[in-house]
């Protein structure tokens, strides 16, 4: 196994129990050798006392990368949120500090993680292709049954011969010198095929995407999953072959009406009739407190982020927009305040009801949200809202 | 087994428990006393109100550290722990005394039945709660204000049916018995392995531990519904009953290492819970230091992101200038500095950091009750005027008193240690990697 020009690595001395290996280690501790160590096939209680090994250091560089998580987490959410790409979520404020902190946990956790992974593997010289004590046949009893403790030649205090009769006179099963092989074996050449192939082909994505991004190409994209990309159905708006007008979208058969879509009654549907909007709330709109107290509620839930509940337009999402505005961050138009003369005098309750189906200026459309009912129902409550800001007599 | 026999000698409170006691009761009398005697001493309304509302978070936070040893016993049989061995019988002599710190609650019957003072607004609301929904519609309160109003009167009639007297004194019954029967199930359980001959009676603990763990869970989330979270009729919180439970494990632990280190001053069980026991102690309230603070966020996080009136104006309470600093306390005081006090493993094992630490989050516990039940004396996001005061901490220190008096008096009869338990050997030969 060894061969001439073999220089010794250290001496290894085999115990087989787990008393003696402790107190082999008290006593190898006690001679003063610094570069040595046990090996035991499971964590041996005591042990690290024994042999006065000081404790790690890895909690602190763990602590600190901790810490160095919550802060990036912190920079990067305020940064994104408040400065990069300032955007108004239902009038929070752009930078405050609730709804950063899960992020933030989850940074410190991952920080603090990978550092613990990664500083171990570090501090333990890991990976290690070779070592010298794993070519002692003995040895691989270290993970079964036996307990060893190697002490290295570099050690000031080592003589090979001096050392192991020291570790034989501590009991031990049995004393080798181990040896550190001079020439070095060389990389299996099917590994450094292997590293070459994995590498070539790590760099063909990459290479692939680099060439999609900078050169255009005439050819239909490439489906993965093509009858999921591109499935048998009828969309709006598009085109086939199955009827004579070339249209996937139908009209309703000529004379029919689709189930709980007769929308006789205009008033109540658009708040017109005619071209003319109505005056006052249709009549087949039942008017009860309840359906005020209704009003009231919608209210609070769609128009008051916006027109504030007195109905002034200021709403949290309006001060929001408007500091943005102030730095150039968006355009905005206020909200109407619905006390406003002309609100409250000349647009009529049809007109309000089409306001709020089909939105105006900045406002959107609220059919899809609302129901006709609810926004009558919120008419009711602007009118009642706007009667009680008014003097008393008006 | 013999060769403990030495080490489980000191394992007996002998005369201690009598002594301990004694102190024990006189402080707790003249600290409850003190206390009534500030509330009721210038017949004035607001302070009485205020003294019952001390109260109740003075015994919450008694009731909630032997909850939290409850657990601390059933948990221990339920996973087959062998760390905790020696500690557990102080575990299981703080709950044996349940129905006895339930006894300290029977004074709350006076502002829940009659109407002398109001602490739980819905047990009077005949009356006050219409007299509260008419003064809103009088005043001329902005809308915003006044639509939550509405919707709190609408919650509170929702809750009727679950929230009325009644109901509320058979629930109590309810919770009482079953504290009573599980503290005296495990606590006689575990003093018969003592002396037993064979392992029948772990055998049995054990398998009642699994179900006796979720009516526990369930009976703590209802009472800290019941007594706590109503105090605000229209607020809730679903996660409620998990942050006084995350609240009460940290306190019992908290508790464990503060008996355990008075014992060993005494010359007390002083070979058989080493820094190997304390840290695992340390680590639990470490650990449930950070579910606290979890659970206590979340709650927060939530109803803060959502924005609803009906849940933010709990949070908006206890952020107005007379409850802001508390607020700051909780989230520094109770999570924050101990997260990163108890990180390290040397102030675990250390004699003194310790039992020091326990003390201050036994504190914390007590800041975290008074949070809850005490802003609601007069809500408002407005509020100015905080009301603690020696009254309140008088209250505090006679539940203490009280709590060790329960505990020592139970301590006498029977080792200090589960002397019997078939993990007892693995238990002192613990150590930690």
């Amino acid at each position: 196994m060894s061969g001439n020009n073999d220089r010794i690595w250290g001496v290894m001395a085999e115990f087989e129990s787990v008393d003696q290996i402790l107190h082999a280690a008290r006593e190898v501790r006690k001679a003063g050798f610094t570069k040595w160590d046990c090996h035991t096939p499971f964590p041996v209680h005591g042990l690290d006392d024994a042999m006065e090994v000081r404790p790690t250091r890895l909690p602190w560089v763990i602590l600190l990368m901790g810490a160095i998580g919550v802060g990036s987490a912190q920079l990067m959410q305020h940064w994104m949120n408040g400065v990069d790409y300032a955007f108004n979520i239902s009038g929070k404020p752009l930078i405050s500090w609730p709804s950063s902190i899960p992020v933030t946990f989850e940074m410190m956790v991952l920080f603090a993680a990978f550092t613990a992974f990664f500083a171990m593997w570090i501090a333990n010289d890991l990976p290690r292709w070779f070592h010298p004590l794993l070519r002692k046949p003995r040895f691989a009893r270290a993970t079964n049954d036996r307990f060893f403790v190697s002490i290295e030649a570099r050690d000031p205090q080592f003589d090979a011969q001096r050392t192991a009769d020291f570790l034989r006179g501590l009991h031990a099963a049995s004393v080798e010198t181990v040896e550190m092989p001079q020439e070095k074996a060389a990389l299996p050449s099917f590994i450094k095929r292997s590293i070459v192939v994995v590498t070539c082909a790590a760099l063909v994505p990459p290479a692939m995407i680099y060439n999609a991004r900078h050169e255009p190409s005439a050819r239909p994209p490439i489906n993965l999953v093509p009858d999921m990309d591109d499935q048998a159905k009828f969309r709006p708006q598009g085109e086939t072959s199955l009827f004579a007008d070339n249209r996937m979208s139908r009209s309703p058969v000529a004379g029919t009406v689709a189930r709980g879509e007769l929308r006789e009654d205009s008033a109540y549907w658009t708040g017109m009739i005619g071209e003319r909007f109505v005056d006052k709330v249709p009549a087949s709109v039942n008017v009860t407190p309840a359906l005020l107290d209704r009003g009231q509620q919608r209210y609070g839930i769609y128009c008051a982020p916006c027109h504030d509940y007195s109905g002034k337009g200021e709403g949290t999402v309006n001060q929001a927009a408007i500091a943005l505005a102030e730095v150039g961050k968006a355009a905005w138009t206020k909200p109407a305040s619905l006390h406003d003369e002309r609100i409250r005098l000349q647009v009529t309750d049809g007109e309000l009801f089409n306001t709020i189906t089909k939105g105006k200026n900045t406002m959107p459309g609220y059919a899809a949200q609302i129901g006709a009912e609810d926004r009558w129902a919120i008419v009711l409550y602007v009118r009642a809202l706007q009667l009680r800001q008014q003097p008393a007599g008006r | 087994m013999s060769d403990n026999r030495n080490i489980l000698a000191d394992c007996q409170a002998g005369d201690l428990a009598g002594k301990t006691a004694r102190i024990g009761l006189a402080v707790g009398l003249l600290g409850l006393a003190g206390g009534a005697a500030l509330g009721y001493a210038g017949n004035d309304h607001e302070r009485q109100t205020q003294f019952w509302f001390a109260y109740l978070a003075a015994f919450f936070w008694m009731l909630t550290i032997g909850l939290g040893t409850m657990l601390f016993s059933l948990v221990a049989h339920l996973v087959g722990a062998h760390w905790s061995v020696t500690v557990r019988r102080l575990a299981e002599i703080t709950q044996a005394n349940l129905p006895i710190l339930c006894l300290f609650g029977l004074p709350l019957l006076y502002p829940l039945l009659t109407d002398d003072v109001t602490v739980w607004r819905w047990a009077h609301a005949g009356d006050a709660g219409h007299a509260a929904a008419e003064a809103g519609h009088a005043a001329p309160a902005d809308l915003g204000r006044q639509l939550a109003e509405t919707e709190h009167h609408r919650l509170a009639a929702h809750k009727r049916p679950y929230l009325n007297v009644t109901f509320l004194l058979i629930r109590f019954a309810i919770y009482g018995c079953v504290w009573w029967l599980l503290s005296r199930y495990y606590f006689k359980g575990s003093v018969k392995q003592d002396t037993a001959a064979d392992f029948a009676p772990t055998r049995r603990m054990r398998k009642w531990s699994a179900p006796s763990v979720i009516i526990f869970a369930l009976t703590i989330t209802f009472a800290s519904f019941d007594l706590l979270m109503s105090l605000d009729e229209a607020w809730f919180s679903t996660i409620f009953g998990v942050n006084i439970f995350a609240g009460a494990f940290m306190s019992c632990f908290a508790w464990l290492i503060l008996a355990t280190k008075y014992l060993q001053s005494r010359g007390r069980m002083t070979q058989v819970v080493t820094a190997e026991h304390y840290h695992d102690l340390g680590k639990m309230m470490f650990a449930f230091t950070c579910f606290w603070g979890y659970t206590a966020f979340s709650q927060f996080m939530l109803m803060w992101y959502a924005n609803m009136p009906e849940e933010t104006h709990w949070f908006k309470d206890r952020l107005s200038p007379a409850w802001l600093e508390w607020s700051w306390l909780l989230m520094f005081g109770h999570f924050l500095v101990p997260f990163l006090g108890l990180m390290s493993r040397h102030v675990k094992r250390h004699k003194f950091a310790l039992p020091l630490w326990a003390g201050y989050m036994l504190l914390m516990h007590w800041v975290d009750m008074y949070w809850i039940v005490m802003p609601n004396m007069n809500p408002s996001p407005t509020a100015e005027h905080n009301p603690v005061g020696a009254m309140d901490l008088l209250l505090l220190v006679g539940m203490a008193g009280i709590l060790v008096w329960a505990t020592a008096r139970r301590a006498a009869g029977q080792a200090l240690v589960p002397v019997g338990d078939p993990l007892l050997d693995k238990c002192l030969a613990h150590k930690n990697v």
